[in-house]
């Protein structure tokens, strides 16, 4: 039950952002707000107004030596999954913004390497980064590890981040968001067959059975939502049936898979961000995302490093990440869509129809033993699937 | 007195023996290699008992059997013996058999053209196997396969005749990945080979097919046994193709099930399966390693190998003197001018599609824009060429001073050394990525940054192609009689000079070799670097490659892919010309 409460208190925050926001987005309730000239290019690529930018000054505001003090570190590390172009263009805004400040971004592929390192050199007391994103689950060994700085001390994060996107011991912050649906090739699937719940899909063998679906192996973006809202016995019976249908196990990642789907080498994906489902559809490929109710929505999280020998720098940069110039920012570098409580306008969402008015399913329990357990049931089976041993 | 018959230590009574100063560099060669190879096993074995889920939480009173009991106690673990059998088995009888046939066509037939099936066959090396699988993805695929729509829609077939993520396709595309090392390695055999007892056959009235049959296979069958317990090591080792062709359909073999287990949903690699598994892997390859090993000491019996200068007699095929090279073109075909044509093809689209009027009429060249300015592609060749320089001159370095030790001196580990340098050749490159991955974290541990980085890449790779670059070694350095150095020791030459002058000049050859071949090895394989890479500013090319694949750059893909193939081409187009200019004269 308390999984329902989650969402429920969810869709509540949703629609009292929605109200809080509309009359700040008007033209009357716009402000001149300090902007520098990056951010201004930035809102006019993005055919956005200024008003979107109500309240930076106050969001930027910092605490006493703060800016001082990174400008004295001069440099901030930062792990992404971002593509170094993309990321680029973020950090571009970060300088005009934060001039003297230097980011070394690394694009770190893959969650090991993203994890394990770092928490290597934080246990032997050697500083490797100070900033790191996509943790997929593995905070619980940053956590276990005390690896992570307690970020309830960085404004943005205490006020823009919804309290129901937060962990109790404030160690993670999600910056960005994520609708992980269905990505389908519309030359081969039809309207009238999407499903309209997620059941109705294993209910479908004809037109989703034999390897005409693709799966990523990524079940933390999608199914531990749906768990969430629909209980552990659901989840249990659901990845079965999901197996059942003989789909195709890919060793690519999320974004290969849609590649392939555009190719026609599966008729859909799950999960398929909404976001690079856009991107792929303006090369004129023929892919849609569509969304059975619950929607998933997933969160990225970010943490600070304990031992980071830029600590001001890397609240500074996260401070800005989670600031309305950072989330812009970050969707402007590759359609990232905000988390950040007053830009939850349409025109961050690729495909609004696929949301709206439709329930949303946010995974609660993200670093527990229910996730694990679940995480582990589907590990056994995406082994078991390709003819292996399943990890016990 | 020589150099090589004076004893490294001196033995007076109970007093303890020090080594001579010369010979002490034997004694580190000795202990660099053993660190090379042993270090890793020694963490690769410790990880398969450990119960950490994180390699540097390893505990020495924590160490247990339950992954072997995992691992043994699964009844899937033996579907993956099934497979990984059929399909080693599969892609050793399609390689040994094209690359049996065209060496044989080559040195003991008189076929016409024999010289561009010297240089082109070699020249398919130059193939990437992962880019090779990619390719024939996009062709044999049984919904966008380019020859089955081609096919289907030529004869009207309801269903696509080919499927490559099947065993067969598996099989057919890690066999032509064999062919041209197994071409490389049977083409002395057959050159060797004393036609009299085939002559002695022929007069005693065998037909030329009974002579092949009962004489010139059976003088052969050491040799051939030997290329074939090495490329079946080869192909078990390899995690390129079926990583691409066979996980989708869920045709797991060794080596991509503990690609899986180090890439987990739930997070963090299951390592202590991985190893428990690899440690199977292990025991198999060096099972192999030891037949190969026994089946070359026994070799000698057979003597098809004399001093004896002479020329096989050649087999006249009459009037099917055009079929071997058939046989050869459809190779290349098959090899490279299919991939190639492919990637060229999907580097122009906007997005990957069959062919057709509307895929022709949207090609642009966007892609090949990208690729000039994309900073991840410039770093990642510089990253490869460095790569390529460290690694293969440290493989030639340290290969020839091992088998300097091995066959020129009287070290005492001399046989244990070059037991310890052929041992990496039984590792598959993903087991020895893990176990040089735990050896790097428990480095990193030490304050000694070298995990993720180049220098353990480079590192790997030596440790690995020094069981290469030591065969062809020490057969080198045997063939230099030990007069020269001798009388270069008599004038008076430091140790020094008698290399410079004597060694290597004579070995140069063989040096650029190795080099040569442990470079086409280096840039084609993606599976050792892909788990000791750290960091985009530590990416190779081949890495790039996979991350771009795995990341639906489809498209940039065939750019990179045209464009790399096309290098290394010519690369070896140009190391056959001026390296081995007098090959028409083989004819």
């Amino acid at each position: 039950m308390g999984h329902s409460m989650g969402y429920l208190k969810f869709a509540g925050w949703a629609v009292a952002c929605a109200m809080l926001v509309a009359p700040a987005m008007s033209p009357a309730g716009a402000r001149a707000e300090n902007l520098t000239d990056e951010t201004r290019a930035m809102l006019k690529a993005l055919k956005f107004d200024e008003s979107m930018m109500s309240g930076l000054d106050k969001e930027l505001e910092l605490p006493a030596g703060w800016l001082d003090a990174a400008k004295k570190e001069g440099t901030v590390s930062i792990y992404t999954t971002m593509e170094q172009k993309d990321w680029n263009k973020a950090e571009k805004v970060f300088r005009a913004r934060y001039p003297g400040i230097n980011v070394e971004h690394s694009e770190v592929k893959t969650t090991t390497q993203r994890t394990l390192r770092p928490l290597v050199a934080f246990k032997e007391g050697r500083p490797l980064v100070d900033v790191i994103t996509g943790l997929s689950g593995n905070s619980f060994l940053f956590r276990d590890a005390g690896a992570f700085i307690d970020l309830n001390d960085l404004p943005n994060y205490r006020n823009n981040i919804p309290d129901e996107l937060k962990v109790s011991d404030n160690i993670t912050a999600i910056f960005r968001v994520r609708y992980w649906c269905i990505g389908y090739n519309t030359n081969k699937i039809k309207e009238a067959d999407l499903p309209k719940t997620w059941d109705d899909l294993i209910a479908n063998p004809k037109v989703w059975g034999n390897k005409h679906l693709g799966l990523g192996n990524r079940p933390n973006n999608w199914l531990v939502n749906l768990y969430t809202v629909n209980g552990e016995d659901w989840g249990r019976k659901y990845m079965d049936g999901l197996f059942k249908l003989n789909p195709q196990l890919r060793k690519e990642g999320l974004n290969g898979l849609l590649s392939l789907v555009a190719a026609g080498e599966m008729d859909a994906v799950i999960p398929a961000a909404m976001d690079r489902v856009a991107q792929i559809r303006q090369t004129g490929a023929p892919v849609g995302h569509y969304c059975p109710e619950p929607v998933p929505f997933a969160v990225s999280e970010l943490g600070v490093m304990k031992n980071s020998p830029h600590i001001n720098a890397a609240k500074l940069l996260t401070n800005w990440l989670m600031s309305k110039e950072g989330q812009v920012a970050l969707f402007y570098a590759n359609d990232a869509t905000p988390a950040h409580k007053g830009l939850q306008g349409k025109e961050f969402v690729a495909f609004p129809e696929q949301i709206q008015g439709k329930k949303k399913a946010i995974a609660e329990d993200r670093d527990g033993a229910e996730e694990d357990a679940l995480l582990k049931y589907w590990e056994a089976l995406w082994l078991k699937g390709s003819g292996g041993p399943s990890p016990k | 007195m020589s150099a090589e018959t004076l004893p490294g230590w001196r033995t007076a009574g109970f007093r303890l023996r020090f080594p001579r100063p010369s010979t002490l560099w034997h004694g580190a060669v000795f202990i660099v290699v053993a660190t090379c190879v042993l270090a890793p096993l020694t963490l690769l074995i410790l990880g398969s008992l450990s119960d950490a889920r994180m390699p540097t939480d390893i505990d020495l009173s924590h160490l247990s059997f339950a992954h072997y009991r995992e691992v043994w106690g699964d009844s899937s673990t033996y579907a993956l013996f099934y497979n990984t059998f059929v399909y080693v088995a599969g892609a050793v009888a399609v390689g040994i058999s094209i690359a049996v046939s065209l060496a044989w066509c080559v040195e003991r037939t008189d076929m016409p053209g024999k010289v561009w099936i010297y240089a082109g066959v070699p020249m398919t090396l130059a193939m990437p196997g992962m880019l090779q699988a990619m390719a024939w993805v996009l062709l044999l695929s049984p919904r966008i396969g380019f020859i089955n729509q081609f096919l289907q829609g030529l004869f009207g077939l309801e269903n696509p005749p080919f499927d490559v993520y099947t065993l067969p396709g598996l099989i057919f595309v890690e066999g032509l990945r064999l062919v041209p090392t197994a071409f490389l390695m049977l083409i002395p055999l057959f050159r060797s080979m004393d036609p009299t007892l085939e002559e002695a056959a022929a007069m005693s009235g065998a037909s030329p097919a009974s002579a092949v049959r009962k004489v010139t296979l059976r003088l052969m069958l050491p040799g051939l046994v030997a290329v074939l317990i090495y490329q079946a090591v080869s192909a078990l080792e390899v995690f390129e193709v079926p990583g691409i062709l066979g996980m989708p359909a869920g045709l797991n073999v060794f080596s991509t099930k503990v690609y899986s287990l180090l890439h987990s949903a739930t997070g963090l690699p299951y390592y202590g399966q991985a190893n428990a598994l690899a440690m199977l892997y292990l025991v198999i390859a060096v099972g192999a390693t030891w037949a190969y090993a026994r089946v070359i000491a026994k070799s000698e019996r057979y003597t098809i190998v004399t001093g004896k200068g002479y020329r096989p007699r050649l087999f006249k095929l009459g009037r099917w003197r055009s079929a071997p090279a058939a046989l050869a073109v459809a190779f290349l075909i098959f090899s490279i001018l299919l991939p190639l044509l492919v990637f060229l093809y999907v580097s122009f689209l906007p997005y990957v599609q069959v062919p057709s009027v509307a895929a022709f009429k949207s090609m642009t060249l966007k892609h090949y824009v990208e690729v000039f300015h994309r900073d991840l592609i410039g770093t990642a060749l510089w990253n490869t060429f460095v790569l390529v320089v460290v690694a293969s001159t440290a493989t030639v370095v340290l290969s020839f001073l091992v088998s300097l030790v091995i066959v020129r001196s009287k070290f005492w580990g001399r046989k244990l050394l070059d037991q310890l340098a052929f041992a990496p050749h039984a590792i598959p490159g993903i087991v020895m990525g893990v176990a040089f991955l735990w050896l790097f974290l428990q480095a990193d541990k030490a304050g000694l940054a070298l995990y993720g980085g180049l220098t353990s890449i480079a590192i790997a790779f030596t440790a690995g192609y020094i069981s290469y670059g030591t065969r062809v070694m020490n057969a080198a350095i045997l063939q230099i009689h030990k007069d020269l150095e001798e009388a270069a020791y008599v004038s008076g030459a430091p140790h020094w000079r008698t290399m410079w002058r004597i060694f290597y000049p004579l070995l140069l050859p063989s040096f650029i070799g190795v080099w040569i071949w442990t470079m086409l090895h280096v840039v084609r394989s993606a599976s050792l670097p892909l788990i000791l890479y750290d960091g985009q500013k530590n990416q190779v090319i081949s890495v790039l490659i996979w991350n771009m694949w795995d990341d639906g750059s489809i498209q940039l893909v065939g750019a990179i892919g045209v464009m790399m193939i096309l290098v290394l081409l010519a690369l070896t187009m140009a190391i056959r010309v001026i390296g081995f200019g007098r090959a028409p004269k083989m004819q």
